[in-house]
């Protein structure tokens, strides 16, 4: 598979408060869009190509870690694990620290283990809206399912090739009562980083480290 | 003249009782409802139980499985299932896993979660307990499942609601695949729905299985998925579908070969279509009898009874066969009535017995067929006569063959006393036990359906009443302290692997008591405010996070317990409504076992701890109790009416040997055909029972023709037509129901056919020799 750049403009995390960060996210998309002169260069850049793009793509116990901003915390929480992703609905998060817990999901089955407290727990997604809501947000993407996607988000995207803002806002009542929104970035065919603001206020910021 | 006039007075009179007894019959509810065949002096146990079957929440149960399409299209068709039957309005519930409990009930929950936590899983508010608590809930936010319950967690740290969830959306509860219950398997998707139509109302549960198939090819349009149903509702409805289909498509088949046997004989549809006459009069009046005395007429009497007063077809044959050409009718009938009389006084004299028996339905069986018996034998005696054709012509040919018929051989006359007294010996000392009072050998649900049933109910963790712990207390209170108290013994047998599980109400309604206890274990909130601060301590939660927790301690210290009258969301009360409920003047709470290993076991260790109102109930057990009961009475009458019979015989025909002569057939013949029902289905039933009692009747009046006196050599050949008519119809008729693939039909078909064979076979061979008149 061809790797064009590896180069990704990283944006910074820090947006202000709601609701100014609300309506800033909105706006996004149109900022990239008239932002950086180098997209018209990359000839015809849309949700179809980016997710023919990822769905070429695939993630082999690839390095994460993930920063959890919260109000009931003093400080962010740091995960740190793996995550893996085979076409067309095959998922697995591995957290490696601070607990040892693993995440598979396969088709509808949900799948958590964490040896340490000798759970295992099977369940099925669409028996959690939210749930299968959020696991979708990534592994839509990564599948190049459009459909799924759209069904479960407004979508829009933004950006250029080299460096693009895919913003998921949940569509179901359930998950909008948890969730704001959810930002992809990446750039080419890899997903870089992964946004969750929370409808508390809360965030979640999740990095993809690429192997170089 | 006369005679004429007379007649017709006769035939008005007739027509008037007829229109009464039609009257009486029209306003007689028929019932099947169980409670009439329990004893008047049934204990509350019974009681509870015949109550359950009738109308509680088991009796309402249909257990559905979709299969034959994928996973996705299965999960999609119980759900637009599962949505149009909680439309409508017959189904009480419908559970396939979505959307289980409704954001409002969650809501009431998590209000009231610390008083409503299960027995076993008390919150700790003290500081090590807090600690703990907080250490999990951090390391669940690491993770994404935290997600979920994070909208809650300022409010409930210690995670009390997903205790309280735990009881109400159970984890052994089906697999779900696609957000809806599945087979372990995969195969089946299953949902269960509750009648609101309660288990004795047939029709409205005919109604509702109905619908429910409606339903399901309205949402399944071309797909090819099968819907496969099982539990109560489906089965009685099923098999009183399949009784009645069996019963009528028998009946008639009986009655086009009777008919044109009986043509063959009379070569007259008017004489045929007489012979119906009596029989159907004394079923008019023995239904409308039952209905005045009763009120109303249970379905199980009038099928048994119609099988009972089936002996009375046999008197128009006697007074058809046995007139000779040119007589008057009404000499025919005087000739023969004294021993018909005998035949039908002894009969009579046999269900009167039934009429002082303490369980109703007994009591109805016996007035019916002893006034079914004693209107067609009026009806032979003074309404057939009347309109009899002037001849009933009998081919000379069917006579002369009838006349040769050998009966009275001394030389065989042991082989029914042999047959009977090794009938008895077999039935004494045999291997197998007489009586069979498993309720399932008279349940007419077919074997395969019954494995369905348990594989479905198995999967989804269903009700059943197979073993019940039954709590007994003066009001719900009581009810619910001492189920709390078999909880913890309960919990202990799990624990032992003796048990899979069980449910009760105390489960979602814990008792005041404790309701009280664990409000009253919340710590002031200064105490919990300073603990918390200290389990806080070097945890990354900010000081405030957790203010709504202690607001909602605080004002959950001040709560009142729930009641059973108080405010609970109404699918929260449905389910603690049928698992405890009002009985006589006390309350009653039903403890259904699931998965019992060993219930001898289990009723060992709950006799051991002598918990007081609480009592195993084992439905086969208990339902095996009631019949045995209900046939040894049934054994008991009929050897205090044998003895009248007795009587009766010896008086009427004036020679114990005669008597001999007439009682030694019918009691060998009902031995015999006892000693191989017996062996063939494994122990006689109710059904058998009632059957012989029908090969008494037949046989005794039959015997009493076979010896009574003849005139001449025609007139013993017109006695033998008419035995060998009587006896023959008998044979075919119920014959062709022994072909019936439904065990109840099966089983009265095969012994009323095979004691009526031996019954004549007996009754010739021990006939008195005659030698008439030259």
């Amino acid at each position: 598979m061809t790797q064009l750049s590896r180069r990704g403009r990283r944006l910074s995390p820090a947006f202000g408060r709601p609701p100014v960060r609300w309506i800033f996210l909105r706006l996004l998309p149109l900022l990239f869009l008239v932002g950086p002169a180098a997209s018209a260069a990359d000839g015809a850049w849309d949700l179809p190509s980016l997710l023919a793009a990822l769905s070429r793509q695939s993630l082999s116990q690839v390095a994460f870690t993930e920063t959890k901003t919260m109000s009931l915390l003093k400080q962010p929480l740091q995960v740190s694990g793996l995550l893996s992703f085979s076409p067309p609905a095959w998922l697995e998060k591995r957290i490696t620290a601070p607990v040892d817990e693993r995440y598979r999901v396969d088709g509808d089955r949900l799948t958590v283990d964490r040896p340490s407290g000798g759970l295992h727990q099977e369940l099925s997604l669409s028996a959690y809206p939210p749930l299968w809501a959020f696991v979708e947000s990534i592994r839509a993407p990564l599948a190049g399912d459009r459909a799924t996607l759209e069904r479960f988000y407004q979508v829009s995207l933004g950006g250029s090739r080299r460096n693009w803002l895919l913003a998921l806002v949940p569509r179901e009542p359930e998950m909008a009562a948890l969730v704001r929104s959810v930002q992809i970035r990446g750039n080419e065919d890899r997903m870089r980083e992964l946004t969750i603001e929370e409808a508390n206020g809360d965030r979640s910021v999740l990095q993809i480290q690429w192997p170089r | 003249m006369a005679p004429v006039r007379f007649a017709r007075l006769v035939v008005f009179a007739w027509l008037a009782l007829l229109a009464l007894w039609g009257w009486q019959v029209a306003r007689t509810p028929a019932i099947s409802d169980l409670t009439h065949f329990l004893p008047t002096d049934a204990g509350s146990l019974q009681r509870i139980l015949v109550d359950q079957m009738r109308e509680g929440a088991a009796s309402r149960l249909i257990l559905i499985a979709l299969e034959g399409g994928d996973g996705a299209l299965l999960a999609r068709l119980s759900r637009d299932l599962g949505a149009a039957l909680r439309a409508d309005g017959r189904f009480l519930s419908v559970h396939n896993g979505n959307s289980e409990l409704s954001a409002a009930d969650r809501e009431f929950l998590l209000a009231h979660r610390y008083q409503m936590a299960p027995l076993q899983s008390a919150v700790d508010f003290s500081e090590t307990g807090l600690r703990a608590a907080l250490e999990g809930r951090l390391a669940e936010l690491a993770t994404s499942a935290g997600l979920i319950d994070k909208p809650v967690l300022a409010r409930d740290p210690t995670a009390a609601l997903r205790q309280v969830l735990k009881v109400w959306v159970p984890a052994q509860s089906p697999n779900l695949q696609h957000g809806v219950w599945f087979s372990r398997d995969g195969s089946r998707a299953l949902l269960v729905a509750e009648t609101a139509a309660p288990g004795f109302d047939l029709d409205g549960q005919a109604d509702t299985v109905e619908a429910l198939r409606a339903a399901f090819a309205a949402v399944r349009g071309d797909s090819g998925v099968r819907l496969v149903l099982a539990g109560p509702p489906v089965f009685s409805v099923d098999a009183n579908r399949r009784i009645a289909g069996d019963a009528t498509r028998l009946s008639l088949l009986n009655s086009v070969v009777v008919v044109g046997l009986l043509w063959l004989v009379y070569r007259s549809a008017r004489v045929v279509l007489l012979g119906a006459v009596p029989l159907l009069c004394g079923g008019l009046a023995a239904t409308a009898a039952v209905g005045w005395w009763f009120g109303s007429i249970h379905g199980i009497t009038l099928g048994f009874g119609a099988t009972l007063i089936g002996v009375a077809a046999d008197y128009p044959n006697h007074l058809f066969t046995h007139r000779v050409t040119g007589e008057p009718a009404d000499h025919a009938i005087r000739r023969i009535w004294p021993t018909l009389r005998l035949g039908v006084l002894t009969n009579v004299a046999g269900f009167t017995a039934m009429l002082f028996s303490g369980f109703e339905g007994l009591a109805q069986l016996g007035l019916f067929a002893a006034c079914g018996l004693l209107v067609a034998a009026a009806a032979v005696r003074w309404l057939v006569p009347l309109l009899m054709p002037e001849q009933v012509p009998i081919p000379a040919a069917v006579l002369r063959v009838c006349g040769c018929i050998p009966t009275g051989s001394r030389r065989w006359s042991w082989l029914p006393l042999v047959c009977g007294c090794a009938a008895l010996a077999w039935i004494g000392w045999g291997p197998l036990p007489l009586w069979n009072d498993d309720i399932d050998a008279l349940s007419p649900v077919p074997a395969a359906s019954k494995q369905l049933d348990e594989a479905l109910r198995s999967e989804l963790g269903a009700m059943d009443l197979r073993s019940l712990v039954v709590v007994r207390g003066s009001d719900d209170e009581e009810v619910l302290v001492r189920s709390e108290r078999l909880a913890r013994q309960l919990d202990a047998l799990v624990g032992q692997g003796m048990l899979a599980g069980y449910d009760m109400a105390a489960r979602y309604l814990p008792s005041q008591a404790s309701q009280r206890t664990r409000l009253q274990s919340i710590p002031t909130p200064e105490v919990l405010r300073a603990s918390l601060q200290a389990a806080l301590a070097g945890l990354p939660f900010r000081e405030d996070a957790f203010t709504p927790f202690l607001a909602d301690a605080a004002a959950a210290r001040e709560a009142e317990p729930l009641r059973l009258s108080g405010p609970l969301p109404a699918a929260m009360g449905l389910r603690v409504k049928s698992l405890l409920l009002q009985w006589d003047d006390g309350w009653v709470g039903l403890v259904p076992l699931r998965g019992v290993s060993d219930e001898v076991k289990i009723q060992t260790a709950l006799t051991t701890l002598a918990l007081p109102g609480v009592d195993l109930v084992d439905l086969r057990r208990e339902s095996s109790h009631m019949l045995s009961r209900y046939r040894n009475e049934a054994l008991e009458l009929l050897a205090w009416s044998s003895g009248a019979i007795v009587l009766l015989l010896v008086a009427g025909l004036r020679s114990i040997a005669t008597a001999f002569r007439v009682l030694a057939p019918m009691a060998c013949a009902a031995a015999a055909a006892a000693a191989i029902m017996a062996q063939a289905t494994h122990g006689l039933n109710l059904f058998h029972l009632v059957s012989l009692l029908l090969v008494m009747g037949l046989s005794l009046d039959q015997a009493l023709f076979f010896n009574r006196a003849a005139a001449d050599r025609e007139e013993r050949s017109r006695t033998l037509l008419s035995l060998l008519l009587c006896n023959g119809s008998a044979v075919i008729a119920f014959g062709i129901l022994a072909t019936s693939s439904v065990n109840i039909l099966h089983d009265i078909g095969a012994t009323v056919a095979l004691g009526a064979a031996f019954a004549l076979t007996f009754a010739a061979l021990l006939a008195r020799e005659q030698d008439p008149p030259a």
